[in-house]
C-alpha cells in the first residue's frame, strides 16, 4: 500500500495517521532525485580525518560499554516500585 | 561552537540507534575538535535514562539479547555515565523551572537554559522536527551541524572558559553555598581561603583584600609610609605599583630594570637609597620572582622593609621559597588574568610578622579592631566572599594550571629557538641587529627562580609591525608595558626623563606578549610562531 510521507530530518512523517501492527519493519521509500545530495556536496565527505577518527574511537568505546555481559540480577540492585512505575510511564513517551 | 545536546541524539549515541547514531557520534566529535564544548542539561537527567533505557530495551529485543529489568537498568547507566565524560553538565536554574505555561516544559527548559550563553556561541543539538522548525535560530540537526563550516579560528590572548570547565561543580557549588549562607561580606571563605593561601605560601598570615592595588596601599599604610617618604620601585611594572606610593603622599624613586628578567637591578638599588627611603617594592614581573635574596640583603642593611609586588609571580619560587613569603610582605592580586584569578577584583597580602598583620587586617576594615572602634585610618578593602569561594575552588588545581603554564612556555621556547637572540639592547654601535637572523628573544628565568609565565612576553625589533601582522592572522598580541612609569604625565613631578632608566626604556619598546594560558594548544602554538618567523 502507498503513503504520502514528508521527510524531516532523519524522520519520515504521514501526513494522515496511521497504526501499524509491529514496531519496526522494512519499507521501500522513493524519494525525488534532486533531494539526494550528490557525494561532492555531502557534507560528511568534507569532515577532516580527524572527526571521523574520533567518532571512530567513541563508537568503539561505547560498543565495548553496551556488549559488555551484564552482572547477574542478584549483582545488581533490585528496582524499587516507583522506578518501575516510572519506567512503565517512560515507555509511553512519544518518541521524536 | 558550543552543544547542548537533546535527549534525542543523546539516546541515539547511547543505544546506537538506527539510522542515526553515526550522523550524531560525528557531530559530537565535531563539536570537541572545533574546541567546542558538549553540555547536558542536568534537569533532563531522569529523561535521559529512561529514554535511553527504552532504546536499548528495543535494541536488545531486536537483537536477540534477553535482559532482565535489572540487567538493563545496570546497561543504561553504564552507557550514559560512560558518554557524559565527554559533556560538561549544565546546572538547571529556578527559572528554568516555571515552564508549565509552555507547550513543552522539557524544550523550554532546554531553550532558556542556552539565554546564559552569548549568542551565537551555543545551539541545541536536536533531530526534533518541531523545535528544527519553529527555533532555526537556536538549534541545529546533527547534519547540519557537520555542514557548517567553523570560520576562522582566533586565538584566544588567555582562555578562562577552559579552565573554567575543568572546575565548573566546585565553582558552582562554592557559590550557591555563599549565596544560601547569605554573608557576602567577611564570610567563611575568607578565613578559609587565608588559611589556604597562607599555607600554600608557607607564612604565618595571609589578609585577603579587595584588589592587588589596594593590598599594595594597605601593606605601605601598615608601615607608616606617608608624605615626604620615599619608595625604591622600578620603572617598568602597571601603574598601581607607582600610583599606590603617590596615593600616599610619598616619592617613588626608580631604579632601573635587569634586561634580562625585567626585574628592578639589585646592584641599582643601594645608590638610590636616601635618608627618606621607608621602603624597597620590587615587582616580579611577568611571573618570575625579583633577586629578593639580593635586596632583602640591601634593605636589612639600611633597616628598611621589603614589598614584593607579585601580582603576576604568585606560585612561583626562589630559592625553593614560594613568591609573595620572600621579603617583609608580599601581595598579590586575583585579577581574572592573574594565573589563581577570580572573577573580579581580588588581592592578599602576606608576613610573618604578627604586628604588621594586625594592622593590614584593621586597615582593610577601615583601621578597626573591634566593632565601631577604630584605632587607626583604614580603607573598605576587604575581598568579598563570592570571590574568596571562586578562588577557592581555583586552588585544588593551582599547581596543575601552573605545571601546564610551564609546559606551554616550554614549546614555545622550544620552537623559537633557531630564532632566539641575547634581549634588548641588540643592536650595536653601527646600529645593525647583533645577531642577524636571529629576531626575537624569550623569557630568561635566572637560576634557582620558577617562572608562571603570567605573560610569555618575547623581545622584539619591529614590534607594532609585528603585531599588526599577527592581527592580520587571528592572533593577539599585547604590550606589558609600552611607558615606563616615569615617563607617565602622572609622574611628572618626580622630575625624570627619557634616557634616565635605558633598559626599562628599552624593554617598554619592544617587549610584546604572546597569547598564554594553560590550555593552549600546540596547534595554536605552531601557528604562533610560524606567523612570526614569516613576518620577518
Amino acid at each position: 500500500m502507498q503513503f504520502e510521507a514528508f521527510y524531516r530530518d532523519g524522520k519520515l512523517q504521514f501526513d494522515q495517521p496511521v497504526r501499524f501492527r509491529r514496531a519496526s519493519f522494512r519499507v521501500v521509500v522513493e524519494v525525488p532525485e534532486e533531494e539526494i545530495l550528490n557525494e561532492e556536496s555531502n557534507p560528511l565527505n568534507n569532515l577532516p580525518t580527524e572527526v571521523h577518527q574520533r567518532a571512530v574511537e567513541m563508537r568503539k568505546r561505547l560498543d565495548q560499554v553496551r556488549t559488555q555481559p551484564p552482572p547477574r540480577d542478584e549483582e545488581i540492585p533490585p528496582l524499587s516500585e516507583k522506578v518501575l512505575e516510572r519506567i512503565d510511564a517512560f515507555e509511553q513517551r512519544e518518541e521524536r | 561552537m558550543d552543544l547542548l545536546l537533546d535527549v534525542n541524539v543523546v539516546v541515539d549515541i547511547c543505544a546506537k540507534r538506527e539510522p542515526f547514531f553515526e550522523l550524531a557520534d560525528l557531530a559530537v566529535s565535531k563539536c570537541h575538535l572545533e574546541g567546542g564544548r558538549l553540555w547536558l542539561y542536568t534537569g533532563s537527567v531522569q529523561t535521559l535514562e529512561y529514554v535511553t533505557r527504552s532504546a536499548l530495551k528495543f535494541a536488545n529485543e531486536q537483537a536477540g539479547r534477553k535482559l532482565s529489568a535489572r540487567q538493563l537498568q545496570w546497561q543504561t547507566r553504564q552507557l550514559v555515565a560512560d558518554f557524559s565524560k565527554l559533556a560538561h553538565w549544565l546546572s538547571a536554574l529556578p527559572d528554568e523551572g516555571e515552564v508549565f505555561a509552555s507547550a513543552d516544559p522539557e524544550d523550554e527548559q532546554l531553550l532558556r537554559a542556552m539565554e546564559r550563553f552569548p549568542s551565537g556561541e551555543i545551539k541545541l543539538l536536536t533531530r526534533d522536527a518541531r523545535m528544527l522548525d519553529e527555533h532555526p535560530d537556536k538549534v541545529i540537526s546533527p547534519r547540519a551541524f557537520l555542514g557548517q563550516s567553523q570560520g576562522n579560528k582566533k586565538v584566544d590572548f588567555i582562555d578562562l572558559k577552559a579552565q573554567q570547565d575543568a572546575i565548573r561543580p566546585q565553582l558552582e557549588r562554592n557559590i550557591h553555598r555563599v549565596l544560601h549562607h547569605g554573608r557576602y561580606i567577611m564570610g567563611p571563605e575568607i578565613q578559609e581561603l587565608e588559611q589556604c593561601l597562607a599555607d600554600y605560601v608557607g607564612v604565618e598570615h595571609c589578609i585577603t583584600c579587595s584588589s592587588g592595588t589596594d593590598s599594595l596601599l594597605i601593606a605601605m599604610m601598615a608601615l607608616g609610609i606617608g608624605p615626604g617618604d620615599e619608595v625604591i620601585t622600578t620603572p617598568f611594572t602597571f601603574i598601581a605599583t607607582g600610583e599606590m606610593i603617590a596615593l600616599l603622599g610619598a616619592r617613588p624613586v626608580f631604579v632601573d630594570i635587569d634586561p634580562r628578567t625585567y626585574n628592578i637591578d639589585p646592584i641599582k638599588i643601594e645608590a638610590a637609597i636616601s635618608p627618606r627611603t621607608r621602603a624597597i617594592m620590587p615587582v616580579s614581573l611577568y611571573g618570575q620572582p625579583a633577586d629578593l635574596d639580593a635586596i632583602n640583603a640591601i634593605a636589612e642593611k639600611h633597616g628598611l622593609p621589603v614589598i614584593e609586588d607579585g601580582a603576576q609571580s604568585f606560585g612561583a619560587t626562589y630559592k625553593g621559597r614560594k613568591s609573595c613569603g620572600l621579603s617583609t610582605i608580599g601581595s598579590t592580586s586575583f585579577f581574572p588574568s592573574k594565573p589563581l584569578g577570580g572573577y573580579g577584583d581580588g588581592g592578599a597580602l602576606f608576613t610573618d610578622d604578627a604586628a604588621l598583620a594586625t594592622a593590614m587586617r584593621e586597615i582593610r576594615i577601615h583601621g578597626q579592631d573591634r566593632r565601631y572602634h577604630h584605632p587607626r585610618i583604614g580603607i573598605n578593602g576587604r575581598m568579598d566572599t563570592l570571590q574568596a569561594a571562586i578562588v577557592l575552588a581555583k586552588l585544588d588545581r593551582f599547581g596543575d594550571e601552573i605545571a601546564a603554564r610551564q609546559q606551554v612556555a616550554a614549546r614555545y621556547n622550544e620552537r623559537f629557538a633557531p630564532d632566539v637572540r641575547e634581549p634588548s639592547p641588540m643592536t650595536n654601535e653601527e646600529n645593525t641587529p647583533a645577531h642577524p637572523g636571529r629576531i626575537l628573544a624569550t623569557p630568561y628565568t635566572a637560576p634557582e627562580r620558577t617562572h608562571v609565565y603570567a605573560q610569555y612576553t618575547i623581545d622584539t625589533d619591529d614590534r607594532e609591525a609585528l603585531q599588526a601582522k599577527l592581527k592580520e592572522q587571528g592572533i593577539p598580541a599585547a604590550v606589558h608595558y609600552p611607558v615606563g612609569l616615569h615617563r607617565q604625565p602622572a609622574f611628572r613631578q618626580t622630575g625624570y626623563g627619557a634616557g634616565d632608566f635605558p633598559n626599562a626604556e628599552a624593554a617598554a619598546a619592544r617587549v610584546m606578549s604572546l597569547p598564554m594560558h594553560p590550555r593552549l594548544t600546540l596547534d595554536d602554538q605552531v601557528k604562533i610562531v610560524q606567523a612570526i618567523r614569516h613576518s620577518q
